[in-house]
C-alpha cells in the first residue's frame, strides 16, 4: 500500500522538485539525493568584503585616517543623535567607522593572502617531502612540527614585534609560523596514504626520480586538500591578525585593521559600543562565511577530510 | 633451445625485521617473506608464480622490479645483477622491466591524463637525454600503444575516471609497453576484473606477447588463469618454492601435497567434476615463526616424522619438474 | 514433492533517484527460494545483484535508492510493507546477511564475544553466563578452534577466514530461515574459501535454512548452488538448476559468460569474450538488454523485451531465441 502511493513517473517528479529544492532542501518524497548546497549567503558576504577591499578608495566615503574631532563618537545614522553623514557612526577621533571598516578589510585580506601563501606553502612542501621521503628526514621534520605546535605563537609574535618593530612583515611572519605546522601535518598524512597507491610504485618502475614523483604525482593529488586547508584557515588568520593588532603587535595605528578598531573601542564599550561592536560583527561574519564556504568546499572536493 | 635465460633469480631471500617501539625500536624477529627462491624466465615466455596470500610471491616480484632490496641472493637480467644499479644503468634497467598491478583504480594517477601516464617513461628518458625534439615522436608512440591495447588514440586526452576497470588495465598495460620492455611483471593483472573483461585482457596479453616477444612474470592465485597464460609455473608456500614445472606437466601430474590441495580447492565450474577433494586443516602459519623443517608439515595430510626436522630440497622428479617433498626421494 | 517456499520475490524494482536521472539498478527481478536450497545469483559488477540483496533486507544505501515496486514475501508476508520496527525484528531472526569484506563487517573496538553477545541478547534476555555459553557454542558451531579463548579477542587478532566465520556465526545466531551471502569468499584465499563453503553447506544441512548466494564466480556456483539465477542489467535473464545452466545454457549472455571463464581442463586456446559494454542503467533499451552485444540479435530483440520463457523443468530464460518447452 505504501508502495502504491509512491510516484511512478519519477522523471516528472524530478523536474518539479529541482526548483523547489533551492528553497526547501530537506528530504523530499522519492528520496532524492541530498548534495551539499552551494552556500550562497556566505559566498555573497565574502564577495562583498573582497569588493570592499579591492575598491576601498572608491567605496569609502571618507579617508580612514583623517580626524574630525568635532564629530567624534557619533552613533550610527539610525540611532538618536546619529548623523546622516556617518552611516556607521564615528570613533573617538571622529573618523568614519564605515570607511575604516572598508579599508580594514583590505589589510585583513592582504595579511591572509600573504600568511597563507607563506605558511601554507612551507607546510605543503614540508608535508610532501616528509611524507614521501620518510625515514630520518620525516622524523626530523615532524619533530619540528611538534615543536611548532608547542610554541606559544602569540608570545612569539609579541617578541617579534618588539625586536623587529610593528608592521605587515612582522605580522605575516608571526602568523605563518603559526600556520605551517598544521598544514604540514595534514598534507603529510595525505601523502603517506598516496605513497601506498600503486601509481607511485609504477612511476618508480617507469624511471621517475623522487623529485619528479613528488612534483608530478604527489603534488597534484594533494592540491584539493591544500585548497580546503587554505579556506578553512582564512578564519584563523583573520582572527590572529585581529588578536595581534588588538594586543598592539600588529599593524601600527592609524592604519585601520579590524582588530585594531576593536582594540581602540574597547575602553568605551559602555557608552560608545558601536566603535568596537561593528568591526567585531564584521570579523564574525567574515570568519563564519569563510568557514561555511570551506566546509562546503571540503565536502565537494575531499569528503575524506570530514574529521578536520 | 638452451639459450641463456632473460632473468635469473638465485637464492633470493627477503627478511623484514619485525620491530616494536618507535624511538628505540627493538627487533623482535624477522619475517621471512621470501626464503631461498630460485627460478629463471626465458625471453618471450611466461612464468606463473602461484600461491596464497603471504607466500611471498608479491615480495619476489617487487624485488625483481627493484622496488625492494633483497636480504640475500641475486637477480640477474641478461647475466647482469640488477641490485646496486645507479643512475644511467638503473634507468636502462627500468626501461627493460615494467609492471602491471592488480588494482586498476590505484594504478593510474587520477590527476594525470592517460596519454601522459603512457608517455611517462619516454618523457623521463627524453628529458634526461636533453632531446627536446622528441615530442612528436612520443605522441606518435602513445597513439600506437593505445591502438595496440584496443583503445582509441583520442582517449589519450582523458582522465582515468572516464575509464572502466578493464580499460584502465589496458592503459596500465600500454604504459608498461611504452619503453619496449623485455619483461613485464603482471601482479594479478585480471583478478580485479569481471569475468568477461578478464578473458579480453588475457587474450590481449597473449597477443602482445606474440607480437613483441616480451616475457611475463605472472603473479596470480588463480590456477586456471596461470594454466591459460604460463609456460612454466612456480608454486610457493610461506616464502619457499614447493614445486616448479612446465605448466602442462604440472597440470597433468601434480606432486606436492600443498599443490594438490590448492588444485582441489579450485572450484571447478562443472558440478561434481572435482575428483579428489582435499580440505586443508587450519590456516597458513605466521611467516614470523614458520614451522621447522618443511613449512607445510603442520597442514600436510601425508606428514612424516622427518618433515618437521629437516627441510626437503627441490628434487627433479621428471624432466623439468621439481618438487620439495620427502615423498619423492 | 513440494518443498516449502520461504522467500518469494516478485517484480522487484529498486532505482536510484539522482539529479541527473534515474538509475534502474534492479528493474523487475523475480525469483523464489525454497527451504534448504542454495540459489546462486550470478552476474558481473553493476548488474544489480548486491542491490537486490540489500532490497530484500530493506537496507538500501543512503543517497536516493528506493524500492518503488514489487513484493518480497517472507513466509507469506510482504516485508516491503513492514514498519521499520517490524523490519528490525525480522532482520537477524528470519532473514540475515553475510557481506564480502569481513574486515568491515566487524566492529574493531569490540571483542568478538561482545559482538556475538549483542546479537544473542537482541533476541532474548538471559543471564550473562548463559549468553556467554551460547556465544562460545556459536563459535564452536562455525568450527573456530579454542572458542573460549577466541571469544575475548578483537577482530584484528584474527585472520580473514576466521573473521568471516565469526560474521557467519553472528548472522546465523538468530536461526534465520533465509541467509543472504553476498560474495562471502571473494576476499579469502582459495584453500580458506573451500573451508568456508563446506562449513556453510554443513550449517545449512543442520538448520535447513535457504541461502541466496551472490557471486560472480562460476566455480563457487558449481560447488555451492542447487539453482542459479543469472542477472544482467537489472534483470534475471536466466534461471534454472545448476547442471542445466552449465550444460545447456539457453540465454546467449549465460552462454558467453560461461565460455569466457578459463577452464582447468581441455584445450588452452583463445578465450571467448563478450564484446561491447552493458547498457547504461539510466537509459535502458526498449528491447532485450543484451541485444547490442548478442551474436544472435534480430529486429524483434531490439524492439520488444522478450518475456520469460520456460525452457525446461524449472528452467527459464528471457530470450526470443530460447527453445520453449
Amino acid at each position: 500500500m505504501a508502495l502504491a502511493e509512491r510516484p511512478h513517473s519519477t522523471d516528472a517528479v524530478a523536474r518539479r522538485l529541482s526548483l523547489w529544492r533551492l528553497v526547501w532542501p530537506a528530504r523530499v518524497p522519492g528520496g532524492f539525493r541530498r548534495t551539499a548546497r552551494v552556500p550562497w549567503i556566505p559566498i555573497a558576504i565574502i564577495s562583498v568584503i573582497v569588493v570592499m577591499a579591492l575598491f576601498a578608495p572608491l567605496l569609502a566615503p571618507y579617508s580612514p585616517i583623517d580626524q574630525t574631532l568635532r564629530d567624534k563618537l557619533l552613533p550610527p545614522a539610525w540611532m538618536a543623535g546619529g548623523s546622516d553623514k556617518y552611516f556607521l557612526g564615528t570613533d573617538a577621533f571622529g573618523r568614519d567607522i564605515l570607511s575604516r571598516l572598508i579599508y580594514g578589510a583590505r589589510v585583513s585580506l592582504i595579511v591572509a593572502l600573504l600568511a597563507l601563501t607563506a605558511g601554507g606553502g612551507i607546510g605543503l612542501v614540508v608535508g610532501i617531502v616528509s611524507g614521501y621521503v620518510g625515514g630520518a628526514v620525516d622524523s626530523v621534520l615532524m619533530r619540528l612540527v611538534d615543536a611548532a605546535f608547542t610554541f606559544p605563537a602569540i608570545l612569539f609574535a609579541l617578541l617579534l614585534a618588539v625586536t623587529m618593530g610593528q608592521g605587515l612583515g612582522t605580522l605575516v611572519i608571526a602568523i605563518s609560523l603559526l600556520l605551517w605546522a598544521s598544514f604540514a601535518r595534514v598534507i603529510r598524512g595525505e601523502v603517506l596514504s598516496l605513497r601506498q597507491r600503486d601509481f607511485v610504485a609504477l612511476a618508480r618502475v617507469r624511471g621517475c626520480s623522487a623529485p619528479r614523483i613528488m612534483l608530478t604525482h604527489i603534488l597534484p593529488n594533494v592540491l584539493n586538500t591544500f585548497m580546503v586547508l587554505v579556506t578553512l584557515n582564512i578564519g584563523v588568520v583573520i582572527i590572529a591578525e585581529a588578536t595581534l593588532s588588538f594586543l598592539g603587535a600588529g599593524i601600527p595605528p592609524p592604519t585601520p585593521t579590524w582588530g585594531l578598531m576593536i582594540s581602540e573601542g574597547r575602553g568605551r564599550i559602555a557608552d560608545a559600543w558601536w566603535v568596537a561592536l561593528i568591526p567585531g560583527i564584521a570579523i564574525t561574519l567574515m570568519v563564519l562565511s569563510v568557514n561555511l564556504f570551506g566546509d562546503w568546499l571540503r565536502d565537494r572536493l575531499d569528503p575524506r577530510l570530514r574529521q578536520l | 633451445m638452451n639459450a641463456a635465460p632473460l632473468l635469473r633469480v638465485e637464492g633470493l631471500r627477503k627478511h623484514f625485521p619485525f620491530t616494536k617501539g618507535i624511538l628505540f625500536a627493538k627487533t623482535l624477529g624477522q619475517i621471512k617473506a621470501v626464503d631461498d627462491v630460485s627460478f629463471e624466465i626465458r625471453a618471450g615466455e611466461t612464468l606463473g608464480l602461484v600461491g596464497e596470500s603471504g607466500c611471498g610471491k608479491t615480495t619476489t616480484s617487487r624485488m625483481i622490479l627493484n622496488l625492494e632490496e633483497p636480504t640475500e641472493g641475486r637477480i640477474l637480467l641478461d647475466g647482469e645483477p640488477i641490485h646496486g644499479l645507479q643512475g644511467e644503468a638503473l634507468r636502462a634497467y627500468r626501461a627493460r622491466v615494467q609492471a602491471v598491478f592488480q588494482d586498476p583504480w590505484s594504478s593510474l594517477n587520477p590527476r594525470m591524463k592517460v596519454g601522459r601516464t603512457i608517455a611517462e617513461s619516454l618523457i623521463v628518458n627524453a628529458s634526461r637525454n636533453r632531446r627536446r625534439g622528441d615530442r612528436a615522436r612520443i605522441d606518435e608512440r602513445v597513439r600506437e600503444l593505445l591502438l595496440q591495447v584496443g583503445l582509441r588514440p583520442e582517449q589519450a586526452q582523458q582522465y582515468p575516471h572516464e575509464f572502466s576497470g578493464g580499460q584502465r588495465q589496458r592503459v596500465a598495460l600500454a604504459a608498461a609497453l611504452a619503453s619496449r620492455p623485455k619483461l613485464i611483471v603482471l601482479d594479478e593483472p585480471v583478478s580485479a576484473l569481471d569475468v568477461s573483461i578478464r578473458a579480453q585482457m588475457m587474450n590481449l596479453l597473449k597477443d602482445i606477447q606474440a607480437q613483441d616477444d616480451v616475457a611475463y612474470l605472472l603473479v596470480a592465485h588463480d590456477l586456471a588463469t596461470v594454466r591459460h597464460m604460463a609456460d612454466h609455473t612456480v608454486v610457493m608456500y610461506l616464502g619457499k618454492i614447493v614445486e616448479k614445472a612446465p605448466t602442462a606437466s604440472l597440470f597433468e601430474d601434480v606432486r606436492h601435497p600443498y599443490t594438490k590441495a590448492l588444485f582441489s580447492a579450485v572450484l571447478v565450474a562443472w558440478p561434481g567434476q572435482a575428483a579428489e577433494e582435499i580440505e586443508l586443516k587450519g590456516e597458513v602459519p605466521s611467516p614470523l615463526d614458520p614451522p621447522s623443517g618443511c613449512r607445510f608439515h603442520t597442514r600436510c595430510p601425508h606428514v612424516m616424522p622427518r618433515c618437521s626436522q629437516q627441510e626437503p630440497a627441490l628434487r627433479e622428479v621428471s624432466p623439468g619438474h621439481f618438487v620439495a617433498c620427502y615423498m619423492f626421494e | 514433492m513440494t518443498v516449502e517456499t520461504v522467500l518469494e520475490v516478485r517484480d522487484l524494482h529498486t532505482h536510484f533517484f539522482l539529479r541527473r536521472g534515474v538509475v534502474k539498478a534492479v528493474d523487475g527481478v523475480s525469483f523464489s527460494l525454497r527451504r534448504g536450497e542454495v540459489l546462486g545469483l550470478v552476474g558481473e559488477s553493476g548488474c544489480g545483484k548486491s542491490l537486490t540483496a540489500l532490497s530484500l533486507m530493506r537496507l538500501l544505501p543512503k543517497g536516493g535508492a528506493r524500492t518503488i515496486k514489487g513484493e518480497v514475501r517472507l513466509g507469506g508476508e510482504n516485508i516491503l510493507e513492514c514498519t521499520p520496527a517490524e523490519m528490525r525484528e525480522i532482520r537477524g531472526r528470519r532473514i540475515s546477511m553475510v557481506l564480502q569484506d569481513p574486515q568491515t563487517s566487524l566492529n574493531p573496538v569490540f571483542t568478538v564475544g561482545d559482538q556475538l553477545r549483542e546479537a544473542i541478547q537482541r533476541r532474548k534476555r538471559a543471564p550473562r553466563a548463559a549468553v556467554m555459553e551460547e556465544a562460545v557454542a556459536a563459535l564452536r558451531r562455525v568450527e573456530i578452534a579454542a572458542p573460549e579463548q577466541r571469544i575475548g579477542q578483537y577482530p584484528h587478532q584474527m585472520s580473514g577466514g576466521m573473521k568471516q566465520r565469526v560474521v557467519g556465526a553472528i548472522a546465523i545466531s538468530g536461526e534465520p530461515g533465509v541467509l543472504i551471502a553476498d560474495e562471502p569468499t571473494t576476499a579469502l584465499d582459495v584453500t580458506i574459501q573451500l573451508q568456508y563453503l563446506k562449513l556453510l553447506k554443513r550449517l545449512q544441512a543442520e538448520t535447513g535454512m535457504a541461502i541466496l548466494f551472490i557471486t560472480h564466480d562460476f566455480g563457487v556456483v558449481g560447488r555451492m548452488c542447487d539453482r542459479v539465477a543469472v542477472m544482467y542489467a537489472g534483470r534475471i535473464v536466466e534461471c534454472g538448476p545448476v547442471r542445466q545452466i552449465f550444460e545447456a545454457p539457453q540465454h546467449p549472455y549465460t552462454r558467453a559468460l560461461i565460455a569466457s571463464v578459463p577452464k582447468m581442463t581441455g584445450p588452452v586456446g583463445r578465450l571467448a569474450t563478450i564484446e561491447g559494454q552493458p547498457p547504461s542503467l539510466m537509459d535502458l533499451p526498449a528491447g532485450c538488454r543484451f541485444a547490442s552485444r548478442c551474436a544472435l540479435v534480430e529486429q524483434r530483440c531490439l524492439d520488444v523485451y522478450p518475456g520469460t520463457v520456460r525452457v525446461g523443468e524449472e528452467h527459464t530464460a528471457d530470450c526470443w531465441k530460447a527453445a520453449s518447452s
